[in-house]
């Protein structure tokens, strides 16, 4: 994969973003992080169909209900976002998921029940949210995976750079059902350990987790700027890296080029497997050996397409503390020697570079500075 | 004002991809060694298999439905779900599928969604995307049961909209944003219908303005593979 150059640099603001995780808002989450804490907890990957017991950080129990089990949760969240013409002319709106209502479609196709059909895909999904909140037509709608929300961002930067827009709301969520956690039980990965990500141990695992974010970005002033993205598709096998690491290297190198003389910590993407996670961490600490690396899907789970503005949220907040959670569920041995097992301070740094990965060998970077 | 000339347009409609031998011509496109590919990702296959790819292109993927019928197979699988099918399932399987098969790193790949305004979507991505060449690929496999509940294609079509670099001339035609607002909102199905009549068409931005697709040229560039 060619290096390249960098896919955004026009610097966006970011003027307001909130998250909600299993462990509830972005300050509680950050709270128990900062304490080792883990929201994950047992329960059975099919949800009411029984099935292995697996780590899950669910914010109410899968069931089939409708309306949807996770509405309330995200409409509850809806309050926190700034009034707005949202949806309309200047004004997008840019959904990113990876799920949308797909618990809904896996329920209609065992009950069939019609009510479930306006949810049922991903257009349909933004259309009740966005009817249901108040917004207008004007959206966007993004699904890559784990990489969906850093899509949905490097638009946003896109058009604010146009001047296509004057502000942009990005709202990101992904809940489970059986229909995700059972695929990654299929692939065997969502299994009975729990994540522990970058430790050198003989079962990778990851564990999944509800969530919801949005920000607004805009081009005003703003103590958190995003000032590069990059963005990598490896396409070398749907769920495997690379073996050699260059889908991570080729990506890293333009960014680490523009970030000159930034002083940084990284939050890694980091899941709980094992290959992906050894490359991860060895080539963040071959570009930049001594950043320390931590990330917290041990503590809320992969949040999957949300997790790149959900985490980005918990870094926020973290420079806000002066204090970055580390790596949750995990100690040593790891991969690399710039894994935090433990939180740290980070009033040193002016910045932070966030990656999120996703099948076919999809890597998105993004890096934050802060005044 | 942006706009890209439009360097080549291929589009695809198929009949019943249940009957092997709609497949079969699509199926020879990829390398023999490349199996369990699903229907979008060997109409992917078909509609790209004569490009030159410049190291700085980009793929916007637009697809309402995406797998389908990889989509319905999986949920008929559960509650012993398939590894495959799931993965398959996901967006933006057809492209990885693809690139995978070619073996070719793809740094730009931003994979839509969208219900009346996705092909508005789609252009604006085109548009904003700073890739030297970027590739607007889009259509729907055809379902089984889930067009029955307006979830799903009835209809296999897709479509491959090879771009130029900004605000450069030459090809066959032209994609710009203009400012006025006016045009219409197609469905990807009737979008692919324009592009293979290559008609000038506007298409409503609901962000204001509208994208004009002109061609300068009216000779088709496109064949079936049937």
């Amino acid at each position: 994969m060619s290096k390249g150059r960098l896919h955004a640099s026009f610097p966006v603001s970011i003027l307001d973003a909130k998250c909600v995780t299993v462990l509830g808002g972005q300050s509680r989450s950050l709270d128990c992080l900062l304490n080792g804490k883990s929201g994950l907890e047992y329960a059975p990957v099919l949800g009411p169909a029984g099935g292995d017991t697996v780590p899950l950080g669910l914010m109410s129990p899968m069931t089939n209900a409708f309306p949807p089990r996770w509405l309330p949760h995200l409409q509850a969240f809806g309050e926190s976002i700034p009034d707005g013409p949202w949806g309309t002319p200047r004004y997008p709106v840019i959904f990113t998921s990876s799920n949308f209502a797909i618990d809904q479609l896996l329920a209609f196709s065992l009950d069939k029940r019609e009510e479930r059909v306006p949810w049922c895909s991903p257009h349909g999904c933004a259309k009740q949210l966005a009817d249901g909140f108040g917004w207008g037509s004007n959206f966007h709608i993004y699904s890559h995976a784990c990489v969906s929300a850093h899509l949905g961002i490097m638009h946003a930067t896109k058009m604010l750079e146009s001047n296509l827009a004057d502000r942009v709301l990005l709202f990101s969520f992904d809940f489970l059902s059986p229909f995700v956690a059972g695929g990654f039980h299929s692939l065997k990965i969502l299994n009975s350990e729990r994540p522990a990500p970058w430790q050198n141990r003989p079962i990778g695992a990851i564990g999944l987790g509800d969530a919801a974010a949005f920000a607004v970005l805009g081009r005003e002033h703003s103590p958190f700027k995003i000032i590069c993205q990059h963005l990598g598709n490896e396409m070398y096998h749907f769920t495997s890296n690379e073996p050699q690491g260059s889908g991570f290297a080729n990506t890293l190198a333009p960014v680490r080029e523009a970030l000159g003389d930034y002083r940084f910590w990284i939050k890694g993407h980091g899941t709980g497997t094992l290959e992906s996670g050894r490359l991860e961490a060895q080539s963040f600490l071959l570009n930049f050996p001594h950043t320390p690396l931590t990330g917290w899907k041990g503590g809320i789970g992969h949040t999957l397409g949300s997790c790149g503005l959900v985490e980005l949220v918990l870094a926020m907040e973290a420079v806000q503390r002066g204090q970055a959670p580390g790596i949750v569920g995990a100690s040593p041995p790891f991969f690399s020697e710039n894994c935090q097992p433990k939180a740290f301070p980070v009033n040193a740094y002016n910045g932070v570079l966030m990656a999120s990965n996703a099948f076919g060998g999809a890597h998105a970077l993004l890096f934050m500075t802060h005044a | 004002m942006l706009s890209r000339p439009i360097h080549s347009c291929h589009t695809l409609e198929l009949p019943d991809t249940a009957d092997p031998q709609t497949l079969a011509p699509l199926r020879a496109t990829l390398p023999a060694t490349v199996r369990r590919v699903t229907i979008m990702g060997l109409m992917v296959a078909w509609l790209t298999r004569q490009l030159s790819l410049s190291p700085d292109v980009a793929v916007i993927y637009a697809t309402q439905y995406s797998e389908a019928h990889a989509l319905e197979r999986y949920l008929e699988s559960f509650p012993l779900f398939s590894p495959l099918l799931f993965q398959t399932s996901i967006h933006p399987g057809a492209i990885q599928q693809v690139w995978i098969a070619r073996k070719t790193p793809l740094q730009r790949l931003h994979p839509i969604s969208g219900g009346t305004h996705i092909v508005a979507s789609a252009l604006q991505n085109a548009l904003l995307c700073d890739a030297k060449q970027v590739l607007i690929i889009g259509g729907e496999e055809q379902s089984s049961w889930l067009h029955q509940h307006h979830i799903g294609s009835p209809n296999a079509f897709g479509f491959c909209l090879e771009l130029g670099p900004q605000h450069t001339t030459g090809g066959i035609g032209t994609l710009s944003l203009k400012e006025e607002s006016t045009g219409t909102s197609p469905p990807l199905l009737n979008f692919t219908k324009h592009l293979a009549a290559k008609e000038d068409i506007p298409i409503a931005d609901p962000n204001g303005g509208h994208y004009h697709l002109h061609w300068a040229t009216p000779q088709a560039n496109n064949s079936s593979p049937l």
